[in-house]
């Protein structure tokens, strides 16, 4: 699954980066610390459709969009 | 001893950076314009001894040495530019943020530079129960770690001191043999060699920010948190109005008091004349407008260094996607309250190429504090002061119309763009969202002095040319004693004003208004001491704001009031807003497109508000 598809709250584990993600999109994702077997979750949904969506990585907050959400595969753990 | 040694200031974003240049250095050399992010380095003088100075450069945070945006290339090119290469790099790392900030460091010894690293921030480490062992780390890493906090002096000492021995030791480690090529699976190596090392250094994993948790708990709940950002904004306008109103008032009694004295010590000759009513007038009607754009400045200081700022970006992307913006656009049009000009250089930190433009162009259609002057002077003499409904009065409501219709204009604007000219799909959304921290005092003056300086550096330069021009042309050549009508109109001003006056007409503008409308281009608030001029000029006995208005109020029509409040909604931006806009949009196209998109607007909207209020009032 991916990570737009993930509940609030719910622990989960990153497998890895879409390969159709854009490079700049992939190079963010890494630099801030998103990367594969690293735990993620996410802890608020923005006003409106919930777009985009904060995530915990290693205790770090990270604003997401759902567009970029859906590049990230994810498991539940 | 004067050395031409050159220390580069680097660190991702929020690592603390330029509050720990402001500790390092003490005359900055190089000031810039614009609060809250740096987007451009800037520069200051370091002491490493009684007798030594090195020049220390501050530049744009990065999370990486490959740019995604043009505030990171600025400090991408600074290091690989050969011409002035620096001769040490120190760099700034977040330690409740090493996961991310590390990884920059490891990426900097490719550089095959000396590298210092401070290792900022470790009274939020305390906080947070996290341990490091700072001396194995260093070893790692190959380059010497001083752990600091950027307001304490005794780590600002050891900093230096460790950057003085490595400039003259040039004791570091040779960089690994790594591969140059700074591809994305590159960065997955870092990341990985990143956690590596912390595996190794972690002594005690820090506890979750229970205080930011907590914040964010409210600030970005679904319905709470918009409701707080309303809240936030209405007290931030609320603040530049009212609380402004006070320091406003001593300025305008000091002019006041100046003008008069002035007038008890000179004789009557042409100087009193240029200093009464060409300088003091014109230059003061500006200073006046300092205590409103600090407060707002204050503002966009303390919730860009809290971490607010990036919050509100994250709660406001999807709204602003709509009009074709990004949540990352509400900076630079925030920004634009106070000024367009830092306004259009913060949109650097903007990725996408077009959204960086649309958010340019509209940019100017942001209330700016230079137009207050004028709103203030025609709402005071048109619009009666009563009230409508408990505090909320007629002159509060059109004040607060003429904003909205400012955004009005913006958002309609960026949606034409983004339908037309600037196609393209919605901007990606990955920011960092940083833990809360309160910006030290001592940060915040620096910087809201910084802007203080820079405001009172054009009064005192650029308005007060152009005000002393303006007299001249405003006074000369003088009219003889057989002249009929007011003397101005003999004046080179006058005939300027009288010869586009019927281009104007339609919108019920008059030649005093078209002289004003002249130096109102090099600088909107110029236009109030223009007219200051104007009037005063022609009725020399009287000089003053509250008289100015009365004269106006006499002179024109609401009509005419009402056209011009309306022209200064869209156009026309100023001379140096202009040319910032030209430098920053690569060009001239795009800086003339929307200087004619706005006269346009602007001469459509005037005409139909003079001609309607027009027929309404004659009827």
């Amino acid at each position: 699954m991916t990570l737009n598809d993930l509940k609030l709250k719910t622990p989960a584990k990153i497998i890895k980066i879409s390969d159709s993600a854009t490079q700049d999109v992939i190079q963010r994702f890494y630099e801030l610390g998103l990367i594969p077997m690293q735990n993620i979750e996410i802890i608020h949904k923005a006003p409106m459709g919930g777009d985009p969506i904060a995530v915990r990585v290693s205790n770090n907050l990270v604003g997401i969009g759902i567009q970029e959400a859906k590049q990230i595969q994810i498991e539940t753990l | 001893m004067k050395t031409n040694q050159i220390v580069a200031l680097i660190g991702c974003p929020n690592a603390g950076k330029t509050a720990l240049f402001n500790a390092l250095t003490h005359s900055n050399l190089k000031v810039a314009n614009y609060p809250g992010v740096t987007v451009e380095s800037k520069e200051g003088m370091m002491m490493l001894g009684p007798n030594r100075s090195v020049k220390l450069v501050d530049l744009p945070g990065v999370y990486s040495l490959n740019p995604l945006s043009i505030d990171e290339k600025v400090t991408v090119d600074f290091l690989s530019n050969n011409a002035a290469t620096p001769s040490l790099v120190l760099a700034v790392v977040d330690v409740t943020n090493l996961e991310r900030h590390l990884g920059l460091i490891l990426e900097l010894k490719r550089l095959n530079l000396p590298i210092v690293v401070a290792l900022n921030m470790m009274d939020l480490a305390l906080q947070r129960g996290l341990q490091i062992d700072v001396n194995h780390l260093s070893e790692l890493m190959g380059m010497p770690i001083i752990p600091t906090i950027a307001i304490k002096s005794s780590s600002i000492v050891e900093l230096t001191q460790a950057i003085e021995t490595t400039l003259d030791t040039k004791l570091y480690l040779c960089p690994e043999e790594e591969d140059m090529n700074l591809g994305s699976s590159n960065l997955l190596e870092r990341q990985k060699h990143v956690i590596e090392i912390l595996d190794q250094v972690t002594l005690k994993h820090k506890d979750r920010d229970v205080a930011t948790e907590r914040i964010d708990s409210i600030v970005l709940h679904p319905i709470l948190g918009p409701i707080l950002l309303v809240l936030v904004l209405l007290g931030l306008f609320q603040s530049v109005f009212s609380l402004a109103a006070w320091p406003m008032d001593w300025i305008e009694t000091g002019i006041a008091l100046l003008s008069d004295s002035i007038n008890a010590f000179l004789p009557e000759i042409w100087l009193k004349d240029l200093i009464q009513n060409g300088i003091i007038a014109g230059v003061g009607s500006v200073l006046v407008f300092l205590p409103q754009i600090l407060i707002l400045t204050f503002f966009i200081i303390v919730m860009e260094g809290s971490g607010y700022m990036m919050r509100i970006a994250f709660l406001l992307d999807r709204f602003m996607s709509w009009v074709g913006l990004q949540g990352r656009s509400f900076v630079p049009l925030l920004s634009s309250y106070a000024c367009a000009i830092p306004g259009i250089m913060s949109a650097r930190t903007i990725k996408d190429p077009r959204d960086r433009l649309i958010t340019m162009m509209i940019s100017p259609l942001m209330t700016c504090s230079a137009r207050m002057p004028v709103y203030v002077l025609l709402i005071g003499a048109f619009i009666p002061n009563k009230k409508i409904l408990g505090p909320l009065g007629y002159q509060g409501l059109t004040m607060f119309s003429l904003f909205a219709a400012g955004i009005l204009a913006a958002l309609i604007y960026a949606w034409i763009m983004k339908k037309t000219m600037l196609k393209s799909a919605k901007a990606p959304f990955i920011h960092e969202l940083p833990t809360y921290k309160w910006p030290t005092p001592n940060y915040v003056f620096k910087q809201l002095l910084l802007k203080a300086k820079a405001f009172l550096r054009k009064a005192g330069t650029m308005i007060m040319g152009i005000s002393i021009v303006l007299w001249l042309l405003s006074s000369y050549p003088v009219a003889p004693p057989e002249h009929e009508g007011s003397p101005i109109t003999y004046s080179i001003a006058g005939r300027m004003g009288m010869a586009i006056e019927p281009i104007f007409a339609p919108l019920g503008f008059d030649w005093r208004i078209t002289t004003g409308l002249i130096p109102g281009f090099a600088a909107r608030e110029v236009m109030v001491g223009a007219l200051g001029t104007v009037f005063a000029v022609e009725d020399a006995e009287e000089a003053g704001f509250d008289s100015l208005q009365s004269s106006i109020q006499s002179t024109w029509s609401i009509a005419t009031g009402l056209s011009l409040l309306v022209w200064y909604i869209f156009a026309p931006q100023c001379l140096a807003t202009f040319a910032v806009a030209k430098k920053e949009m690569g060009g001239w196209k795009w800086p003339i497109l929307m200087f004619l998109f706005f006269l346009a607007t602007a001469y459509f909207f005037s005409f139909l508000t003079y001609q309607i209020t027009h027929a309404l009032t004659s009827g």
